[in-house]
């Protein structure tokens, strides 16, 4: 029940956004080389998750739809440059169940959507000043500043832990990467400007970001589960794209951790190789290493263990506000995280 | 009288602190069995205990983790938090934060100087002074609908929304692969300032909701038109 919430709220409100942000694509030339490629992302078929939290937020906090709308269409074009720039620095194939803008225009080309995308993602924001003013929307554009400082300090680590072989990556340190790298956009950041266009800038942020991690924690752990056993259709990404591209997920840190020291030290050589000199054979045998100790299961423990800490902090952050639709939203997606398939 | 032996503590293997957080929940031997090349099945892995003790400490170094995280922020919120927001103040952080978000992507500089432009031109203090708007919904609406499927709509408006020239653009489905629904349109009727709603549904149009943001002659969002479309009931259309 609470799930068929949280679907039929992420479409109207996805499906808001998504009209709203149309307004931001320009429509001008030059359109081969430019706008057309930067509405690529934007365009294809998504969650809208990220938005439609800002906005339950905002509302669960007594603001209007629209109030919060432009911030929803800021993080909706912000989430996709990222995207575009993501999928060039791992080597990603597929994206939303197509090419990735790289693999279909080239690196410098989707490069350059990917920068201007994120300069049009600010007007939005700028745009706030003119309906919530300007005290408000300098907060929200200082939390937007940090917001892309910790995804930035994320990426860095985990494209460094690749690009040196790092074979003493822990869970602390796993979760410190994904609580910057995912959780600061995906979760805590909506939900923090959410709060502020609702409550104003006097509430206490920092409980958001217990809450934001912990459901960004459990989504990032099995998004990259899907990864491994997922619908492809459904699910849009190329299966054990991670492995390919030398991911350390959650599963690679338990089997590091597990496998016999013969069967670690292979791991490691083929964690060093790039997606080009890796061997279908080779995914394959780690793949079935994780069958075989375990590390799908644990990753699946671990994310519904975090879902049930979200819900706690859920209880301490929300408890306060009347019964809502939005509050059951903001409720059911720290669960229907883990029901993706 | 017999000399009791001294006891005397066993020398421990490592030469200095373990710091690695790994094994803060987890008893080094379980490494050292596992790098001889001693396997242990999932439901052991970890303490010796099974998936829930391993959820249980991973849990409790999340907390640490994003707790680290807080303290980090609180201390950035402080420098924030020791300015003052005079008019000044607010004009030279904005071009402050904007700059640093920026940085890298100068080479975009028209954009960028009309944006500092607008910024310039809207910071102004805030205070209790500023106008409250009040939500308002269930404005008198007529509507003029032609669809051979049933028909729900919802309108939204901002009060001061109903005397400006109303823009309604295409209303979209969340579905890419759903055709939006491009002819409606929305006039103020000035006798009871009300909305008069025009809606044309083309047959076979795909069920579900479609949703498209009502903005005013200067192009701000003022509210939101939400349509959703029924499954074909061989009925005439139905408003409400």
């Amino acid at each position: 029940m609470t799930h068929a919430l949280v679907s039929t709220t992420l479409q109207e409100y996805g499906s808001l956004t998504r009209a709203a942000l149309e307004r931001y694509l320009p429509d001008r030339e030059p359109r081969r080389h430019l706008y057309d490629l930067l509405a690529e992302y934007p365009r294809r078929p998504g969650k809208m998750m990220r938005s439609s939290l800002c906005i339950a937020t905002a509302r669960a906090f007594g603001a209007r739809l629209e109030d919060a709308l432009g911030t929803a269409v800021a993080i909706e074009l912000l989430h996709n440059a990222l995207l575009i720039h993501d999928d060039i620095e791992d080597g990603s194939e597929q994206r939303r169940g197509k090419p990735t803008l790289h693999v279909l225009h080239g690196v410098p080309l989707a490069l350059n959507a990917g920068d201007t995308l994120t300069l049009l993602s600010l007007r939005p924001l700028i745009e706030n000043a003119t309906t919530m003013g300007a005290r408000l929307s300098l907060r929200i554009l200082a939390e937007t500043e940090r917001m892309a400082r910790e995804s930035a300090e994320g990426q860095a680590m985990e494209l460094g832990w690749r690009r040196d072989n790092t074979a003493e990556v822990d869970e602390a340190a796993y979760l410190e990467m994904v609580l910057k790298k995912t959780c600061w956009l995906a979760t805590i950041y909506p939900s923090r400007v959410g709060a502020l266009i609702g409550a104003g800038d006097g509430i206490d942020l920092e409980p958001f970001v217990r809450f934001g991690f912990f459901v960004g924690a459990a989504f990032q752990i099995q998004d990259d589960v899907l990864n491994l056993v997922g619908d492809w259709k459904r699910y849009g990404k190329e299966r054990d794209g991670d492995i390919w591209e030398g991911k350390r997920t959650l599963m690679i840190i338990h089997l590091l951790r597990e496998s016999t020291a013969d069967e670690r030290e292979r791991l490691h050589g083929l964690l060093r190789l790039s997606r080009e000199e890796k061997t279908a054979e080779q995914v394959r045998w780690i793949r079935a290493r994780m069958d075989t100790y375990g590390s799908i299961d644990y990753a699946g423990q671990i994310a519904r263990g975090l879902a049930g800490a979200a819900l706690h902090e859920y209880s301490l952050v929300f408890a306060g506000l009347p019964a809502s639709r939005d509050k059951q939203f903001i409720e059911g997606i720290a669960t229907w995280v883990l029901d993706r398939t | 009288m017999e000399e009791r032996q001294r006891l005397k503590r066993q020398d421990p293997d490592r030469t200095g602190p373990i710091r690695n957080w790994s094994t803060v929940f987890r008893n080094p031997e379980s490494q050292e069995a596992s790098d001889s090349g001693e396997r242990t099945g999932p439901t052991e892995s970890r303490s010796g205990g099974g998936f829930s003790d391993s959820v249980t400490g991973t849990v409790k170094l999340a907390y640490r983790v994003v707790d680290e995280n807080i303290r980090l922020g609180q201390r950035v919120a402080q420098q924030i938090n020791d300015r003052t927001y005079d008019l000044g103040t607010m004009r030279s952080d904005f071009h402050d934060v904007t700059e640093r978000t920026l940085r890298s992507l100068t080479d975009l500089a028209a954009l960028w100087l009309q944006m500092l432009g607008s910024l310039i031109g809207v910071a102004r203090p805030a205070g209790p002074s500023e106008p409250e708007h009040t939500g308002h919904r269930g404005a008198a609406a007529s509507v003029d609908v032609d669809s051979t499927q049933p028909v729900r709509i919802r309108l939204d408006l901002q009060p001061r929304a109903r005397d400006a020239g109303l823009t309604v653009y295409a209303l979209h489905a969340l579905d890419p692969a759903s055709p939006p629904l491009t002819d409606v349109g929305l006039e103020p009727v000035k006798e009871d300032s009300g909305v008069h709603i025009r809606l044309r549904v083309p047959p076979a149009q795909p069920p579900g909701q479609y949703s498209a943001v009502v903005v005013d002659a200067t192009g701000n969002p003022c509210g939101t038109l939400a349509v959703r479309v029924g499954e074909p009931a061989g009925e005439p259309a139905s408003t409400s």
